[in-house]
């Protein structure tokens, strides 16, 4: 039976981790993500993590680690932050090529310089071009949901998945949260067994020289997967309600019936946007929120079904592609675009470098959506 | 999908295409070894300790050998090069310990300490060389120092007929006459003195040259003869008063108490000089009672004599005096009063590079003496040498070696490094040179190059530190100074042979492949095939040229190569 524990978000990544049973751990401490390996190895201690932690000298070594050890078949897991996500980037996109079935938290951490170790997307939408599942946690709860799902995903379409949370706002705060009993999520987790996997009966040679015609064709089924992997996430979402009756699965949808503005925000923010929302709706506004989960796959027809009706869309984004706008806002619009009636798209930028994103940051991006819609973000800034 | 006989499978659909770069079969077919532009040369480099042995020694086989236990065989590699380790393993003063790249790690291989203790092996084992005939001449070699014993050693193993003529009784030269038992017990220079001779070489005692053996009547006789008579004329200090009787030269001191005569009288000594010499007197006396002082012209790091010898006779209570040039020897009443000096201070550096000392005007001091010992270097004794044999102060054989009636010369008179080991590898060259002439299988003159190494030398950039486990080197110590200045016990300590073959498996190898399969494992492309016992070749159908076995060979004994090259 599930149990409910006090548990911080990064501990709540480390039960996760334990419960999906990972047979292999290769990660390097960064803050904010280094309580997460702490709190695996304590639980290696007692027992309940069954996983090999495998210690290196770089998070590039890390993620070499865990691409060794997943061709070889075992369930493996790190986790990073920040700095040492970039470190990893050649690997990430090895990891994605090589379509192994390895799951990564990043606790979101501002890139230096200057040197920041608070929240915003900045270093996960880096790795957006990837070919990685990428989910977005709003609370401790749906952090431990994530990682036992992205345990399930990475196996059933041999993607690699990543799961984002923020800094301290998630990772350091602890909340009740109900952790799923091994037997409850076993079933759900295969075992991996694609043709690729070392199987020292019948040796192979892997990432070798291929023709640019098989090359494309290689990429075009990595694209094909993340449009599956848009059915297996609601899917997925929808057995996490028949089996433990909470959940969301591409994008949550806050009462968006009838309203004629509609926020687009993603991780804690969207937990302050519910609140205003609900401030809204009591004075008599018709607001709602649309949450993204899942920005890899991106999931446009969710969103242009929960977008079109409303009369403008605000979208809040705690990071920026520089020179161009807030990355949510960009993928927003262009789902939207060409669609016949379909809203004006407003993009703001709050909250980065850890800064904090507060009602009034949120009321204030509702005002000035009121007006023209801009090509560019708008900064909320005091 | 389609095979090709060579194995390929060839996709005929885009649907048949995999999901991620993988094989469907063996890729033996993808000859990679096209791709190479560099390929690794397997073959061994010349190890530090080697290329800076005078003797020529192939240090890195013999010390190899010892720590495996395989005692005969690691005798075998280092009588090939010199026929005295127990010898050299006490007064070499071992430039191969200061070459040794573990010298840059956890501390350098006592490789005295272990070529002492394998000679020491050699000697209990009666381990030596066979006679390999081959050779008919009659050579004559004159001087029973180590050159001269090392040339007649290899000249009668290669089947030669040969006298060693020696002015002294017995065999042994310097090592008898000048090197003190304490440094060299004579037990060990007998039974490796005797050993050197065994294979057929004749010896006549009490024969100098223009007394009792005429050279060119020896070359009547003989079809070849070998001048090793070393030098022992001695340097005169040239200062007023060195006739007085109580002055006497080191050498000759060395050699009378060697032969068991008493010393000199005489409680208070200076010993003029900074050598060997020097030091061995001031060290020889210091056991008779004596108090000595050494004074020497130049500073404490300028002393020709090896640095054990110095930090020893301090301990043992010699006193040193640095930057003192000899002014004059005082005698009153027909005994020696003293010995003037005056305070020198560095000048231009002379041609040695060291520098000139100056005197300080007015700084004369004088150091109460009974006794001074001259010990300011040798130089050749020309006496009974034709002229045309001489030439700056060295015995000088025509260029064609034939030109002067049969005569060669090799070892310190020939101009040699001034070491026991440069009279060792002097002398195995002579008797090289000399086969090459009368015929006879010569010994080997590059140990290394015979067993296919290359000359350049692996230094500590290609040694790969991380693969060797830390091991400090084994303590050897050395007998309590006071109970050295009692008698003629030897003063440096040996190793018990447990600890020897302890120490001798700290040796790196450095350059020498020692099948340790790192390459064979290594190697991405499998291309690293073993080849003949623990040797390896690189399969060049496959070879990368990535350098990989290169760089992680622990001991540098492989090399990347431009293929072609």
């Amino acid at each position: 039976m599930a149990s409910d524990r006090l548990l911080t978000g990064n501990e709540a990544v480390a039960w996760a981790v334990a419960r999906s049973g990972a047979q292999v751990v290769a990660a390097y401490p960064i803050t904010p993500q280094t309580s997460i390996i702490e709190s695996l190895a304590s639980l290696g201690q007692k027992g309940v993590s069954r996983a090999e932690f495998v210690p290196v000298e770089s998070e590039h070594s890390a993620l070499a680690a865990c691409i060794g050890a997943a061709h070889a078949g075992a369930r493996t897991f790190t986790a990073t932050s920040g700095q040492g996500l970039a470190l990893m980037h050649e690997l990430i996109h090895w990891a994605a090529g090589g379509r192994l079935p390895i799951v990564l938290v990043d606790v979101n951490r501002a890139m230096a310089p200057g040197w920041n170790i608070w929240t915003d997307q900045n270093d996960s939408l880096s790795q957006r071009d990837t070919g990685w599942i990428q989910l977005y946690c709003e609370d401790g709860q749906e952090v431990m949901d994530s990682v036992v799902q992205a345990f399930v995903l990475a196996a059933r379409l041999s993607l690699p998945v990543m799961v984002v949370l923020d800094a301290f706002f998630l990772s350091h705060t602890a909340e009740a949260i109900s952790v799923p009993d091994e037997a409850e999520i076993a079933d759900l987790i295969p075992a991996w067994q694609a043709p690729w996997r070392i199987d020292m009966e019948r040796p192979k040679a892997l990432g070798s020289l291929v023709p640019s015609a098989e090359y494309e064709q290689m990429r075009r089924q990595l694209d094909a997967a993340h449009r599956e992997a848009l059915g297996a996430i609601e899917d997925l979402a929808a057995t996490w309600r028949g089996r433990f009756g909470r959940g969301v699965g591409l994008v949550d949808r806050y009462r968006c019936e009838g309203a004629d503005e509609i926020l687009v925000a993603s991780g804690t923010a969207a937990s302050t946007a519910r609140a205003v929302v609900d401030a809204l709706r009591a004075r008599g506004r018709s607001a709602g929120l649309v949450k993204v989960r899942a920005f890899r796959p991106f999931p446009t027809a969710a969103l242009r079904e929960a977008l079109l009706p409303a009369r403008r869309v605000a979208v809040l984004d705690r990071n920026c592609s520089y020179g161009a706008s807030g990355i949510f806002f960009q993928e927003v619009r262009a789902a939207l675009c060409g669609l016949a009636g379909a809203p004006p798209v407003h993009g703001f930028i709050a909250g980065m470098g850890g800064r904090d994103i507060t009602p009034s940051t949120i009321e204030a991006a509702l005002r000035h959506a009121r007006g023209e819609p801009r090509p560019e973000s708008t900064w909320l800034t005091e | 999908m389609k095979r090709l006989p060579d194995g390929r499978v060839i996709f005929e659909t885009p649907a048949e295409v995999p999901p991620v770069a993988m094989s469907y079969a063996s890729t033996a077919w993808n000859r990679t070894g096209d791709w190479r532009s560099r390929e690794p040369a397997f073959r061994d480099l010349t190890s530090p300790c080697a290329a800076a042995c005078p003797a020529g020694q192939d240090v890195v086989d013999q010390i190899r050998l010892f720590a495996q236990g395989r005692v005969r065989e690691a005798g075998e590699v280092i009588l090939s090069a010199n026929p005295f380790p127990a010898t050299t393993g006490r007064v070499c003063p071992h430039p191969c310990d200061a070459a040794c790249n573990r010298g840059r790690m956890d501390g350098a291989l006592d490789i005295p300490g272990v070529e002492r203790a394998l000679g020491d092996a050699l000697l209990s084992g009666r381990v030596e060389l066979a006679v390999r005939r081959g050779g008919k001449a009659r050579v004559a070699v004159v001087g029973a120092g180590p050159a001269g014993l090392t040339a007649a050693h290899f000249l009668a193993l290669a089947g030669h007929r040969v006298t060693l003529y020696a002015r002294e009784d017995r065999p042994g030269g310097l090592l008898r006459t000048g090197i003190p038992p304490y440094r060299l017990p004579r037990g060990v220079l007998d039974a490796e003195v005797e050993r050197a001779l065994r294979p057929g070489v004749r010896f006549e005692g009490g024969r100098a040259l223009g007394d009792g053996l005429d050279l060119a009547r020896l070359g009547g006789e003989s079809d070849a003869v070998l001048l090793a008579i070393g030098r022992h004329a001695p340097r005169r200090l040239g200062v007023p008063g060195e006739e007085a009787p109580g002055v006497v030269d080191g050498l000759a001191l060395l050699e009378a108490l060697h032969g068991g005569e008493p010393a000199p009288a005489g409680d208070r000594v200076v010993v003029v000089g900074g050598g060997n010499t020097a030091l061995d007197c001031a060290r020889s006396l210091l056991r008779r009672g004596r108090k000595v002082t050494v004074a020497y012209r130049r500073g404490r790091e300028e002393m020709p004599a090896f640095g054990d010898e110095v930090e020893e006779a301090i301990e043992e209570g010699v006193a040193v005096e640095v930057w003192a040039l000899p002014v004059e020897v005082r005698s009153r009443g027909g005994r020696i009063r003293g010995l003037r000096l005056v305070r020198a201070r560095p000048g231009e550096k002379d041609a040695s590079g060291r520098a000139r000392p100056e005197p300080v005007a007015g700084s004369d001091f004088e150091l109460p003496a009974d006794l001074v010992v001259v010990a300011a270097g040798e130089s050749l004794d020309a006496a009974a040498l034709p002229g045309a044999l001489v030439r700056d102060g060295a015995v000088a054989v025509p260029a064609d070696r034939q030109g002067a009636g049969g005569v060669f010369a090799c070892g310190d008179c020939a101009g040699g490094g001034g070491t026991v080991a440069h009279a060792i590898g002097a002398g195995r060259r002579a008797a090289a040179e000399l086969c090459a002439i009368l015929g006879g299988e010569p010994p080997a003159v590059d140990l290394l190059a015979a067993r296919g190494a290359s000359p350049a030398v692996a230094g500590f950039e290609r040694i790969r530190p991380a693969w060797f486990d830390p091991a400090v080197p084994h303590p050897r110590g050395r007998a309590e100074a006071a109970a050295r200045r009692l008698g003629d016990a030897e003063v440096r300590l040996g190793y018990e042979a447990a600890s020897a073959m302890a120490e001798a498996g700290r040796c790196l190898a450095c350059g020498t492949c020692t099948g340790c399969d790192n390459c064979y494992q290594l190697c991405p492309d499998r291309a690293v095939v073993r080849a003949g016992p623990g040797g390896y070749r690189a399969d060049t159908s496959r070879c990368k040229g990535c350098g990989v076995c290169s760089e992680e060979c622990p001991r540098g004994a492989i090399e990347l190569c431009e293929v072609g090259a």
